[in-house]
Parts: C-alpha cells; sequence; structure tokens
C-alpha cells in the first residue's frame, strides 16, 4: 500500500501570502491562491484575463527547480518519522507504507504522524492511499483525502477517476477521449489485451501500474518524474538544555560542543564548510537564526569558535533560550583547503579570516568591499560588493584605458591656481541613478609641480578629484 | 560666428539603434542653428532621406540636404556623400550590393563596391586608438587616396571625450603624410542634446544590456548632438570649417531630380504611351458600351485621358493594364479601387468592372490635381492565387526592376515599455504584467496613470526615465519590413533609384522607402493585394456556370441594376458571408440605414468605422435620412462637399475638403493632413493641426462644435481611414456577394467555405446560417466527398457536400489518393482502405469526423477497429472478417457526437449544444434567439447560448457586444462598462452564458441589454469551442 501527498501549488504555498497572488510561466497562470482563487483566477489561464480580474493581483515567476527543492525539503522533513519515500514530479511524495508497517501497522497511523511534519511546512495539500504509488498519487492529486488498506476502496475512488485526468501525456489522453473513453472505469473494463494491440506501450504500462499488476514496484520510466528520496548530506544537531539560559556567555558553551560535533563530523568525511546556522529556541518567541559566515571554508573549532565569541558579544537575547540546533549544509571537500606552508596563502588566509572576523562583528550588510567598474564617473568606477561574494581580480576588459590618475580622492573644492595642460574631458551620465552629472576634466599642473585631476560642475564650480604624480 | 556650417554626418534614427533623432527633428534643429546643409548618413541606408526632404520642402526650411551614407568595411570607416545624381545612383548599387549580400538587417561591402563609389565624396574617419588601427590606416590610406584622390577628406570629430587630444594630433599627421584635408564633422546622433538618455537606451537595447551594465561602452557625453554655430567656432579650426562648407557647396543633387520612369516596354514600337493608352481606351470602350461609347462618357474619357497625359501619369495605366490582363488571360479574379480606379478610363481598361453609367457616381473620381496626389489604383485579386501575380510581375520585369515597398516597423506603446524597462532593468515578468495589464478592456486614461494605478512609484527616478523614455521612442523605426503588396516597377535598373534589400521572406525584395517617401517623390507604386472574398466569388460564379449554365461576372451583376429583394435581405440584416457588412456592428447598423441602392451601400460601408463614430456623425446621418432632421448645411461650399451624405461628413476625402473650404487649408496643408491622419496613432502628429482647423473655421464663421466635431472625425479616420472610392469599390463587391447569397444560397454558401479563412465567420458558424436558410448541408462521406466542399444538384434539390478539407489532420495528399482509387460503387469496409496505403493515423481522422459511417460502425468502434495494429499485419491483410469484430465500445451520444464534430472537423453535424442542454431541462426558462423578436421592448428575459464573439470597440466608451448562439440563431448582448466591472468573471471567462436583461427593440434591432451574467461553461466541460475575440 502507499500513501501519496499532494502539495499542489507548492511554491506560491510558501509564500505564504495572504493577497491575490498567481505564479506564471509562459505568460499563463501555472499556480494560484486562495484569494486569487476566489476572484475567479484559474490556472491556465493568461496573464491578462488574470491581471483583467484582479488589479491587484501579485505576480511571480514559477521557477520549477526551486519547486523540486522545496519538495526535496519537505521530503527531509518526512524522513524523520518515515523512509521510504518517493518524489513524484514537482508537488507530490509517495511514501511505501507497507514498508513501515513495523512502525506504523496501519497506514492511516503513518499518515496520522506524516500530517503534522507536512502541515508545518506547506499548509494546504491533499492525500490518499493506492494499491499502487500510480494510483495513490493519481488519487492524492484528484484531491480525494482519503486514506484506507481496503484494495476495493482505492478501487472504487479510481473507477471514478475522469481519463482527462490521468498522468499520461496529452496524446494519449486525447486519443481516448476520441474513442469515447471518459472514465477509468471504462478503460479498465477493456481486455488489456486489446489495449495492447492499440495503444502505446506507456499506456499500456501505467494502466497495468493503475491496476497493481506489476509484480514489483519499480519506478516507471519516466525520465526524472519519480525518484527515491535520498537523504542530502546534512548535518543537525540539537540539545534539549537543562535549564534555561538567559545569558550570551553561558550559552557559548553550549553552542561550542554543537561546534567540537560538527568538526568532528567534518573531519570524518574530509569535508570544510562556509556556514554554520545555529537556532536558538525560546518557550514561546519564534526561533532566532544565527548564521556564522566564514570567507574561506574551514573545518577546525578555533577559527568558527571566535567567530561565534564576536557574534554572541553583539546578541541580545529576546527571552531565556530553552534548546539550541546547529545545522550545516553547505559543505566542500576538505582536500582544496589544506594548509600549507607558503606564506602568501597564510596571509591570504588571515586576510579571509579577518573579513570573516568583520562580517560576524558589523554583520554582512555593513561589510563591503570595492571592486572596479567601467563607468565614466570616476565616483561609480568602484562598485561595492558584498565581500562574501567570490572575488574577482583585476578590472572587466574594456576596449581601450582612459587616462585616469594613480591617487584618487573625492571630489574637493579646488583651492589653488593651476595651468591647465589637457581637457575638457566632458561627462555626462549616470541620469538613471540620480540627476545627471555633468562635468568637465582637466588635468592641470599647480604651483608644486603636481599633475591634478580636476573637474568643472555644471554651477561652474572647480573640484580636485585626483594626481597622477 | 559670422560664417555657417555644414554638417556632414548626421545619423538619424534610420540607423536603428543608434540614431536617436528623427530625419525630421535633424534637419528642423539643424535649420534652426542656422546650418546651411546637413547630410543625413544612416549606416548603409538611405531610409530616412525622404522625410528629411519632404520636411525641408513642407516646412520652406533655409536647408540644404545632402543624401549620404555611413559604411563600414572591415576597419575602415567611411562616410559617403552624393555630390550628383549619378553619385547618387552610384551610392544606392553599392548599398544594393551590400545588403543583398546579406539576410535582412545586415550588409557585407567589398573592395571592390568601395572602388565603384567614383563619383562620390568620401570622408576617411580614422581614431587611431590601437596599434592595429594605426597598422589598418597605413594601408587604407594610400589605397584610399589612389582611388578618390582629391574627394577623400580626413574627418575631424570633437566629442570632448578622453582620448581626443591624441586622436586630433593622429589625424593631422595622416593628413600631413598623405596630403588629405581635414574636414569638420559633428557625427550627429541626436538634434538636441536632451536625447542623450534616449540614445543611452537605444545602445542599451542594441546590445541587449541594462544602462547601467554598459558602463564606458555608453556615450560619455551629449557632444553628438547638433551643437551651436558658436560652439563649434571654438572647437574647430576655420579650415576645418571651411572646407565643410565647400564640400557642401559641391553638392549639388536634390532629390527631386530624380525623375522616375515607369517601363515602356509595354508600349509597341512607333506609338507614344499617351497614343497606346488611348488606342487601349477606345478598344475598351468599344468592348464595354457595346460599339460606341455614349457622347457623354467619351467627353469624360477625353477629360481624364488629357489628365493623364498632363500628369504623364500613362505608363502608370498601363502597367496596371498589363497586371490585370495577366490576371484576366489566367482566369484570376480581381477589382481595382481608389479614387483613380473608378474612372471610365480604368472600366474600359478593364481594371475595374463597375459600370459608370449604373453607379451614378457623383464624386470628383479622379486624380485630384489641387491635392497634388497621385494616381490611387490598388488592385485586389483572389487571395489564394495572389502570389502567381507577384511572381508574373518578377519575372517580367526582373528583380532589378520590380521591388516591394518597405514598411516601417516602429516601436508602439507595448514594444516602447518592452525595450526601454528591459534596458533601464526592470525584469521581465514585471514588464510582462505591465503590459498585459494594459491590454484590459477598461484601460481609460493614460497608460502612465494606469501603470501608477499597479503600483508603479511616480516619484521614483528611474520610474520618471522610463514614463518619458518611452513616449520618445515611441515611433522609432525598428525596421524595415515589406508592404502588402505594393510594387515599384521602374523603366531601368530599382538600384539607381533607391537601395534594395532583401526582406525576411524568402525571394522578397523591398526598397529602403515606404509608400510615404515614395508619394512624397512622386514615384507610383501598384498596389497588388489580396481580397478573400474575390476568390469567394470567382468559385461562385465557376460553380453557376457549371451546375446551373450561367456565365456571369461582377460587371454584369452591376448591369442588372439595384435589386430590391438582395436589398431586402441586407435590411433584415441577414448577411452572414457578405462581403464588409457581416460584422456585428455592420448588422446592427443594416436595419437601422435600410441600404435601397448602391449608393447606400456605399455609405453603409463607411459608417461603422471609427472616423464617423468619433466624430459622432452616425445619429445625426441617420436621423436626417429618415426625415427626423433637417437637412441643413453651415456653408455654400460646405454644401458642395457634404451634399451627398445629407450634410454629415462621412468619408476621409469629405473631412480633408471641409478642413480646405472650410478652414483655409491649401492644398499642401491638406496633403500633410491626410498623411498626419494616416500616422495619426504612431506619432501623434495630427495635434498640431487641431488649432489651425479650428481657428480656421471659427474665423470663417462655422461654430465651435461642428469644428471640434470634424477634428475628432479627423483623428478617428487616422485610426483606420476609410475613403469614399475604395467604399465604392468594396460596395460592389458586398452587393454581388448579397446578390450570390440571396439567388444562390447553397452556390454562395460553398464557395465562401471554399476559400477560408477569411471575413468574420468560421465554417461552422457559416454551416449554422446556411442551415436557417434550410440550405441541405451533408456530412463528410469517404465514398462521396471530394477535398473541397462541392454543390450538388439533381434537379430542384440542391445541396452541399462538405469536403474532406475540413477534416483536421487529413492531407489533400491522402484525399487525393483515396478519391482516385475510390471504386465506382463506393468503398464497402475499411480494410479496403488499407489496401488503399491510406495511414492509420489519418483514417482515426476519417473516423473521428464520422465519414465512414456509411462504411463502419460508429465513430468511436470505427477509430477503435483502425487502431488495431494487429489487423494491419500482413497475415491479416485479406481477412475482411476480422475488422467486422463486435462493437467493444458504446456508441456515441448525441453531446459527443456533437464533441467529436467540433473536434475532427470544427463543424458540428448534429444538433446544437444548447439543444442539449435543453434537453437536460437546462435553460428551460431562456428564450430563444427566435423569439426574441416577439418580445415586446423593455420586457425582462433570460437568454442563454454559446458566447462567439465579444467586441469592445474603442469607439463604443467601453460597451462591449457580445454574440451568444444558440440553436435558433444569435443573440446580440450589450453590456455597459458597470455591468461587466462588476461581475468581471462571468463577462470575461465564460464560454456559456445565461445573460438576463431586457430587450430592446429599435427600428428593427433587437439586442439584449445585459443585467446579470452567469457563467455556466462548466455544463459543456469538453466543448472546443473558440470564442472570436475582437478588441
Amino acid at each position: 500500500m502507499y500513501l501519496a501527498v499532494y502539495c499542489a501549488h507548492l511554491q506560491l504555498q510558501r509564500r505564504q501570502l495572504q493577497e491575490p497572488a498567481v505564479l506564471v510561466a509562459k505568460e499563463h497562470v501555472v499556480q494560484v491562491n486562495a484569494a486569487a482563487q476566489r476572484l475567479g483566477v484559474r490556472l491556465g489561464m493568461g496573464l491578462a484575463s488574470a491581471a483583467a480580474l484582479c488589479a491587484t493581483l501579485q505576480v511571480y515567476p514559477y521557477e520549477p527547480e526551486l519547486e523540486r527543492q522545496l519538495l526535496q525539503e519537505l521530503a527531509a522533513h518526512c524522513y524523520q518519522v518515515c523512509g521510504d519515500i518517493i518524489l513524484a514530479g514537482s508537488d507530490c511524495l509517495i511514501v511505501v507504507a507497507t514498508s513501515m508497517r513495523a512502525l506504523y501497522p496501519s497506514t492511516e497511523q503513518l499518515f496520522g504522524a506524516l500530517a503534522p511534519v507536512i502541515r508545518a511546512f506547506v499548509p494546504h495539500f491533499y492525500y490518499a492511499s493506492g494499491e499502487s504509488m500510480e494510483v495513490a498519487e493519481l488519487l492524492a492529486r484528484e484531491q480525494r483525502n482519503f486514506i484506507s488498506d481496503e484494495a476495493s476502496v482505492c478501487r472504487q475512488h479510481l473507477a471514478r477517476v475522469e481519463v482527462t485526468d490521468l498522468l499520461l501525456a496529452v496524446e494519449h489522453k486525447q486519443q481516448l477521449a476520441r474513442l469515447g473513453i471518459e472514465r477509468v472505469e471504462q478503460l479498465l473494463a477493456l481486455p488489456m489485451n486489446q489495449l495492447r494491440q492499440r495503444f502505446h506501450y506507456e499506456v499500456v504500462d501505467y494502466l497495468t501500474r493503475l491496476q497493481g499488476q506489476l509484480p514489483h514496484a519499480g519506478l516507471a520510466k519516466k525520465s526524472g518524474y519519480y525518484r527515491f528520496y535520498q537523504p542530502t548530506q546534512s548535518f543537525s544537531e540539537s540539545r534539549e538544555l537543562n535549564f534555561e539560559i538567559d545569558n550570551c556567555e553561558r550559552l557559548l558553551r553550549p553552542l561550542t560542543q554543537l561546534c567540537e560535533c560538527l568538526c568532528r563530523y567534518l573531519r570524518q568525511h574530509q569535508l570544510h564548510t562556509q556556514r554554520l546556522v545555529f537556532s536558538l529556541f525560546f518557550r514561546e518567541q519564534v526561533a532566532l537564526e544565527l548564521c556564522l559566515d566564514s570567507v574561506e571554508p574551514q573545518g577546525q573549532l578555533a577559527p568558527w569558535q571566535a567567530l561565534l565569541e564576536i557574534k554572541l558579544a553583539a546578541l541580545v537575547l529576546p527571552a531565556p533560550v530553552i534548546a539550541i540546533r546547529l545545522q550545516c549544509e553547505e559543505f566542500v571537500s576538505a582536500d582544496g583547503h589544506s594548509e600549507n606552508l607558503f606564506a602568501k596563502r597564510q596571509q591570504g588566509l588571515a586576510k579571509q579570516q579577518l573579513l570573516s572576523l568583520l562580517n560576524a562583528r558589523l554583520g554582512p550588510q555593513h561589510c563591503y568591499r570595492l571592486q572596479p567598474g567601467r563607468a565614466h564617473i570616476p565616483e561609480f568606477t568602484q562598485v561595492q560588493e558584498a565581500t562574501l561574494h567570490p572575488y574577482q581580480d583585476g578590472l572587466p576588459a574594456s576596449p581601450q584605458a582612459l587616462l585616469r590618475p594613480n591617487f584618487m580622492i573625492e571630489p574637493v573644492p579646488l583651492q589653488e591656481q593651476l595651468c591647465l595642460l589637457r581637457g575638457p574631458e566632458r561627462i555626462q551620465s549616470h541620469w538613471w541613478q540620480q540627476a545627471q552629472l555633468e562635468r568637465d576634466y582637466y588635468i592641470g599642473e599647480n604651483s608644486r609641480g603636481q599633475l591634478c585631476w580636476v573637474f568643472r560642475d555644471k554651477h561652474k564650480g572647480w573640484f580636485i578629484q585626483g594626481y597622477f604624480a | 560666428m559670422a560664417g555657417t556650417y555644414s554638417e556632414l554626418f548626421c545619423q538619424s534614427n534610420f540607423s536603428f539603434l543608434t540614431g536617436a533623432s528623427h530625419p525630421e527633428e535633424l534637419v528642423g534643429r539643424a535649420a534652426e542653428l542656422g546650418y546651411s546643409a546637413l547630410a543625413l548618413c544612416d549606416e548603409c541606408s538611405v531610409a530616412g532621406v525622404v522625410r528629411a526632404h519632404s520636411h525641408i520642402k513642407a516646412q520652406q526650411l533655409p536647408i540644404k540636404l545632402i543624401v549620404g551614407s555611413y559604411l563600414c568595411y572591415e576597419e575602415l570607416e567611411l562616410v559617403v556623400l552624393c555630390p550628383t545624381k549619378s553619385a547618387y545612383s552610384q551610392l544606392c548599387r553599392v548599398i544594393t550590393n551590400a545588403r543583398r549580400r546579406c539576410e535582412k538587417g545586415r550588409y557585407q561591402l567589398s573592395e571592390w563596391d568601395l572602388k565603384t563609389l567614383k563619383g562620390c565624396i568620401l570622408i576617411w574617419l580614422v581614431h587611431g586608438r590601437s596599434e592595429a588601427a594605426k597598422t589598418a590606416d597605413k594601408e587604407w590610406g594610400p589605397w584610399l587616396q589612389r582611388h578618390y584622390g582629391e574627394q577623400l577628406y580626413l574627418g575631424v570629430r570633437r566629442e570632448l571625450n578622453g582620448f581626443e587630444p591624441e586622436q586630433l594630433a593622429y589625424i593631422r599627421t595622416l593628413s600631413e603624410q598623405w596630403q588629405i584635408s581635414e574636414v569638420a564633422l559633428g557625427a550627429v546622433l541626436m538634434h538636441t542634446p536632451e536625447r542623450l538618455p534616449l540614445q543611452h537606451v537605444l545602445s542599451a537595447i542594441k546590445q541587449g544590456q541594462t544602462v547601467s551594465s554598459l558602463g564606458q561602452s555608453l556615450l560619455a557625453n551629449a557632444e553628438r548632438a547638433l551643437r551651436p554655430l558658436d560652439k563649434l567656432a571654438k572647437l574647430f579650426s576655420p579650415a576645418q570649417l571651411a572646407t565643410s562648407e565647400q564640400i557642401a557647396q559641391s553638392c549639388a543633387f536634390n532629390l527631386d531630380e530624380l525623375s522616375y520612369q515607369y517601363p515602356y516596354e509595354l508600349v509597341p514600337q512607333g506609338l507614344s504611351a499617351s497614343e497606346h493608352l488611348k488606342s487601349l481606351v477606345e478598344q475598351g470602350a468599344r468592348k464595354r458600351f457595346k460599339g460606341v461609347a455614349p457622347p457623354a462618357i467619351q467627353a469624360t474619357i477625353d477629360k481624364e485621358l488629357a489628365l493623364i497625359a498632363e500628369q504623364g501619369y500613362e505608363p502608370f495605366f498601363l502597367t496596371i493594364h498589363d497586371i490585370v490582363q495577366f490576371a484576366k488571360r489566367h482566369d484570376i479574379l480581381y477589382q481595382g479601387r481608389g479614387s483613380a480606379a473608378n474612372s471610365v478610363v480604368c472600366y474600359c481598361l478593364e481594371i475595374t468592372a463597375v459600370d459608370p453609367r449604373q453607379i451614378d457616381v457623383l464624386f470628383e473620381r479622379f486624380i485630384s490635381k489641387e491635392r497634388n496626389e497621385p494616381p490611387d489604383i490598388d488592385v485586389d485579386f483572389e487571395h489564394q492565387r495572389r502570389e502567381e501575380v507577384f511572381q508574373y510581375i518578377y519575372q517580367k520585369y526582373g528583380r532589378q526592376r520590380a521591388a516591394l515597398a518597405a514598411t516601417v516597423i516602429t516601436y508602439r506603446l507595448k514594444s516602447a515599455m518592452r525595450d526601454v524597462g528591459k534596458a533601464l532593468g526592470f525584469s521581465d515578468t514585471q514588464l510582462d504584467y505591465y503590459i498585459k495589464q494594459l491590454n484590459r478592456r477598461h484601460g481609460g486614461g493614460q497608460w502612465q496613470a494606469q501603470l501608477i494605478q499597479l503600483g508603479l512609484d511616480p516619484e521614483a527616478t528611474i520610474n520618471q526615465h522610463f514614463f518619458r523614455l518611452v513616449d520618445e521612442i515611441k515611433g522609432f523605426p525598428r525596421h524595415l519590413s515589406q508592404h502588402v503588396g505594393g510594387f515599384v516597377i521602374s523603366e531601368g535598373p530599382l538600384h539607381e533609384l533607391v537601395p534594395v534589400e532583401n526582406a525576411a521572406m524568402l525571394e522578397r525584395t523591398v526598397i529602403q522607402w515606404d509608400k510615404d517617401d515614395l508619394e512624397s517623390l512622386k514615384l507610383l507604386k501598384v498596389d497588388v493585394l489580396a481580397l478573400g472574398m474575390l476568390s469567394a466569388i470567382q468559385r461562385s460564379f465557376k460553380l453557376l456556370e457549371k451546375h446551373y449554365q450561367h456565365s456571369i461576372s461582377i460587371a454584369d451583376i452591376t448591369r442588372l441594376g439595384d435589386d430590391p429583394q438582395v436589398y431586402a435581405m441586407l435590411q433584415k440584416a441577414d448577411t452572414v458571408g457578405v462581403f464588409q457588412i457581416e460584422s456585428r456592428a455592420q448588422m446592427s447598423m443594416l436595419p437601422r440605414l435600410k441600404p435601397r441602392c448602391y449608393y447606400d451601400l456605399v455609405i453603409q460601408i463607411a459608417i461603422v468605422r471609427p472616423g464617423p463614430i468619433q466624430g459622432d456623425m452616425v445619429h445625426p446621418y441617420l436621423r436626417r435620412r429618415d426625415g427626423d432632421e433637417a437637412v441643413e448645411y453651415p456653408s455654400k461650399q460646405v454644401e458642395q462637399v457634404l451634399k451627398r451624405t445629407l450634410g454629415v461628413p462621412i468619408f476621409q476625402e469629405q473631412v480633408i475638403k471641409v478642413a480646405m473650404v472650410a478652414a483655409g487649408f491649401s492644398g499642401g496643408e491638406a496633403d500633410q493632413l491626410r498623411r498626419a491622419m494616416a500616422k495619426w496613432k504612431r506619432d501623434g502628429e495630427l495635434t498640431q493641426f487641431k488649432q489651425k482647423l479650428i481657428d480656421g473655421m471659427l474665423q470663417r464663421g462655422y461654430d465651435y462644435q461642428f469644428a471640434e466635431r470634424i477634428y475628432q472625425q479627423i483623428c478617428g479616420f487616422g485610426e483606420y481611414g476609410f475613403p469614399e472610392s475604395h467604399s465604392a469599390s468594396f460596395a460592389v463587391l458586398a452587393y454581388v456577394s448579397a446578390y450570390l447569397k440571396y439567388y444562390y444560397p447553397e452556390v454562395f454558401f460553398c464557395a465562401l467555405a471554399n476559400s477560408l479563412p477569411m471575413g468574420f465567420y468560421s465554417l461552422d458558424q457559416l454551416v449554422q446560417d446556411a442551415r436557417r436558410h434550410n440550405i441541405n448541408i451533408l456530412a463528410v462521406d469517404v465514398n462521396h466527398s471530394l477535398w473541397e466542399h462541392q454543390v450538388i444538384r439533381q434537379g430542384e434539390h440542391v445541396a452541399v457536400r462538405l469536403g474532406f478539407c475540413c477534416i483536421k489532420g487529413f492531407s489533400a495528399a491522402s484525399a487525393d489518393k483515396l478519391i482516385a482509387q475510390r471504386p465506382t460503387s463506393g468503398y464497402r469496409s475499411i480494410s479496403e482502405l488499407y489496401h488503399h496505403g491510406l495511414q492509420e493515423g489519418e483514417l482515426e481522422t476519417l473516423a473521428s469526423s464520422n465519414a465512414l459511417a456509411a462504411i463502419a460502425k460508429d465513430r468511436f468502434n470505427s477509430r477503435w477497429q483502425i487502431m488495431d495494429k494487429q489487423q494491419r499485419l500482413p497475415l491479416f491483410a485479406d481477412d475482411e472478417s476480422i475488422m467486422e469484430e463486435e462493437s467493444v465500445l458504446a456508441a456515441p451520444s448525441g453531446i459527443q457526437d456533437t464533441l467529436e464534430d467540433y473536434a475532427s472537423m470544427g463543424v458540428n453535424m448534429g444538433a446544437h449544444p444548447l439543444t442539449y442542454l435543453r434537453q437536460q431541462g437546462l435553460f428551460s426558462n431562456a428564450k430563444k434567439a427566435s423569439e426574441l423578436s416577439q418580445c415586446r421592448n423593455g420586457a425582462s428575459v433570460t437568454i442563454a447560448g454559446l458566447v462567439t464573439g465579444r467586441q469592445s470597440p474603442g469607439s463604443a466608451a467601453g460597451v462591449t457586444f457580445l454574440t451568444l448562439e444558440d440553436d435558433t440563431g444569435n443573440i446580440n448582448v450589450v453590456v455597459w462598462l458597470a455591468t461587466a466591472k462588476a461581475q468581471q468573471k462571468a463577462f470575461l471567462t465564460a464560454r456559456l452564458l445565461e445573460v438576463k436583461g431586457v430587450v430592446e427593440h429599435h427600428k428593427g434591432v433587437v439586442h439584449v441589454i445585459a443585467g446579470r451574467l452567469i457563467d455556466h461553461s462548466d455544463k459543456l466541460p469538453a466543448l472546443i469551442l473558440k470564442s472570436r475575440f475582437f478588441h
């Protein structure tokens, strides 16, 4: 027996929007939330019609990969209560109920354990049981919402399914419709050998599976549609605290213990990581997440501990902590990051560690580095970029370099007499960011013989912005 | 600066996605700045020059236009200027060669091309920014000097960029090294510096990136705009400026010199074109008027011929005569239209079939001399055979001498929003959403306001730029496309007149000018258009000949005069399939206008158009026609113009004439007005005429309201101009099709169905209408059908048998095979069909369409049988018994039959879906379409039907007209804006709709004004019936 859970509109549901919202692909609605449904927005509708029905409609692009990822996450949650999970498409989970009989004697009980886990992840879902995984999936997608270990009950449900709803290619379903076959019961009443003489292998195979007549439950040969859930390589360790902790200093110890566990895990698996996620649980408030990011992948306790100390120093606990968890899901192989003896590398690492420390101390939103850009206006030739981005050396390729000073400064009003040697180079740009900048740049020599880079703005004010020597 | 300046390098927006100003703006601004000349040098193109030229002429600007082009070959950049006509021809030839070598939109020069630009002036552009460039320059320098000598110059650009000092020095070196004079160039891309953001956006669109990501690839500043003379004097040396002036003075070529010659090969040796035309007209007159033309007609002919001779238009008429003679020889039906087409000369030349005596046209039906327009003759051909005419023209004149006119595809609101939005970094989804929202029926208001309502922050700088840039880019040319059928044919090679380039369609070439450009230069084009109705009429004539032994032509039918019975049918709005007056809007006008004669039809066709509707001219006309309102004229002159339409302007020519007589527009201004009308939607050019029109009319004593209405009507014509001359020709076809529908309904239906797709209605709708007219429609039958639908006549019994062509997925080749091998007694079984090599898939489609009903079981079981792969094994080939197995599947129910009909043919051969629903007890209270005329005016009714039409004409102020089809006919439902808004869900999405509303009778027209709309689409879940939307 199989149990299927169909999470309709998974990607949209995860957004948890109250306002009318849809996901679109190729200008057609592919997911729609309840608020939009109430206004008449339907699946398959063109974006124009949907927009005409609801002027405040929120539209987001449908991302199939993201949805598959979400399903994978859901499966990971479900894996806590049951094994043997099959992912179907991007929005349906199938659990092999019979293989869990030792834990859950009936499918009903299995569902009882599974439902709260799923509900915590996605508020609305549909479910059904079936003799084969295809039946369970079909009936769940049909939103039958029943659980039974009786094969006859499942068959009754199956018989009433319309042929147009079968999970078959459109051309096969059209073929059936053109024969006046509207319901599954009509289809199943036809002799299998007659069907075999007329229909594609896929149809016959699917029907056989629907009837539960295949001896073993191998996955159907649809490329990637069905796949077994395999737990991802991830680390997660929780601790129930014996007493509440309301002080960050005292929290450091148990958190460091979790870190030690992780480092052990990393060593065993020869891995490094760049990101740790601590969760602090409170009695009433929502859990608090602390992310530690390292610019360089790390596997040792010391650097992580240093970062953790800095992070905790800046933290104010909203309430006493009752439990903690450390999760780590992104790993890199330790091979490429073994420490070596070259000094440059060591220095580089020190710089990276400093960046990590700064990030942890100030928060990534306050930590930038400057990257060269190719704008006309010098201020915009340096682009702010988060320090955690991979660093790119050098300028993007430019057809020809403009003459620019080596020492650039913030523009300051020019206070001295200059002898202009070259110019003007007129720049009128960046109208899209603010009021258009208009400057005439010159190279001038001051009384000390310095070559200065100066400009005159549109109010005829003179400024100095750099020195060539 | 005391002197003056000539800009010798200026690119307009015809250098697509580079130039940021229209050619008109460039010459206009240059004249304002006091430039003495401006050379328009778009990249490998002269597409913009005529616009600049016309603008200079129309505005009488004190500036000379120099025609040129900017060409790139390998590392070489050149500005090529045309001092003489022969140099211009050389340039056109080179551009043609370069363009014809590549796919649309690209070009590829060769060294040989450059060598042949002997008469042109070349300005060499160098920058010397890299060693590679300098090396290349070293090679090109002597080469250029050897080939062009004194005609070669070095361009000096002052763009105030960071490279300038080195670049100027480098140019100086080259100039001294090879003794090439330097000349000042602006390298202009914009007419004012304010266009810089737009130029940046165009660059971003071209490179497919956002503006902010382009960095130094963008122009650094706005120096590539037209600059004031005093500034230029500071930037360039007097010598450089003087050289530009000197070059400009040497350029004497003017586009007006292009005298274009129609092919003279149509004129026999020893005769002049005039003599030949005259003799053809005389021959034609003898044929048309059975001997000698009546004196009055002869006098008109003489007058027309004199006018043609005066303007030198003989070869134009001869060319069209030649083309229609080809069509006649090959039995392709055609019909001329346009102002000149309604002349007696055209009747004699058999260009039109409208007997001028029968159609007592009162309007000026010839070339309008004072308006200085070229003769307007469009010839429509049967749409299914127009390609033959194209091929004839190419074959006769060769690709060198015949090409299609271009159509300039410009940015419209939505394309502008998309491209500008992307360049500014808006996301695709966001843009999609905004653009879709603008589609909304009840949009109203400005697009900016709509976007603000949708949440676009009007205060954000980027959004303000978006609003402004979208408006600026609208009307910018995007690329050249081919005109629907406007041919330019010349005596000599066309590429000496204008460059020719490849169109997107294989084997098609287009010139670089569009129809306005041709008109400006008084070059004639022949419009070879396709018209579906001509195919239908031609097919009708052939069927009449075959089944009734009547040989009849359009001319014969018009000669019979106005037939009251045909008009009675039109007055009842029984016009499904009748040319031009079959739309819902036309149908509701017919009972009100009650056409009684040909000219009424001319008006009928023209009145249901945005022009008269927006000008609020429809109701005054109807009131005057019904005698409810006195016919008055504001003045004698206006009376002359508007007399035949009872004082109400209906036609495009009339409003233009009113502008002339009532507002004092000169001939030239009227001509500009006419062109602006055609471009109104695109460029909004009309507004400049508004004040002049209204002031002019007020000054001459007309009241403000009349003036305002005329202006509104002009705007309406801009959306869909409709001149009387075209309406007159269309009215002939409307009458002929109505005549055929009335007297030979089966023949007309069959011909129409075989000419699909065309017109307003699908085959299914035509079939429903035919059935309501008691035409016996026979289903497709494997033993009787042909590929096309056919008329079956046995004695008095006439029927139409549907052909295999309406079965989706059944090919003509299979039909041919099936028909060719069909035994005289017909096929007896499915296996017999197998043996004739028909594919399984095609047999299945035959089964599903019920074409096998005569030889097999119901369609489900026949299809089931055909699908059996075992039956096709050679072992079973001759065993017919296997095929005749027991029915496995249930036979289709009535509604399943209907659904299968729709699915396999798109035509319902059984009962209407509403009949089945009524049988199930649904809609028992609903009135049928046939019962509505008996309901009293104002009665509350419930109706139900399939939604087959949703029309929301822009002119109807938010009102939507729904057409519901039930088992007895069509019902017109009027949905007011408020009703639609309150019940959007049902209004927008329902396919099967129940409407509770009020019946309204008005002069024979029955509507239901919708109150409540109830969507019943779920009652017919699988019904495949596509509702047709018209916006």
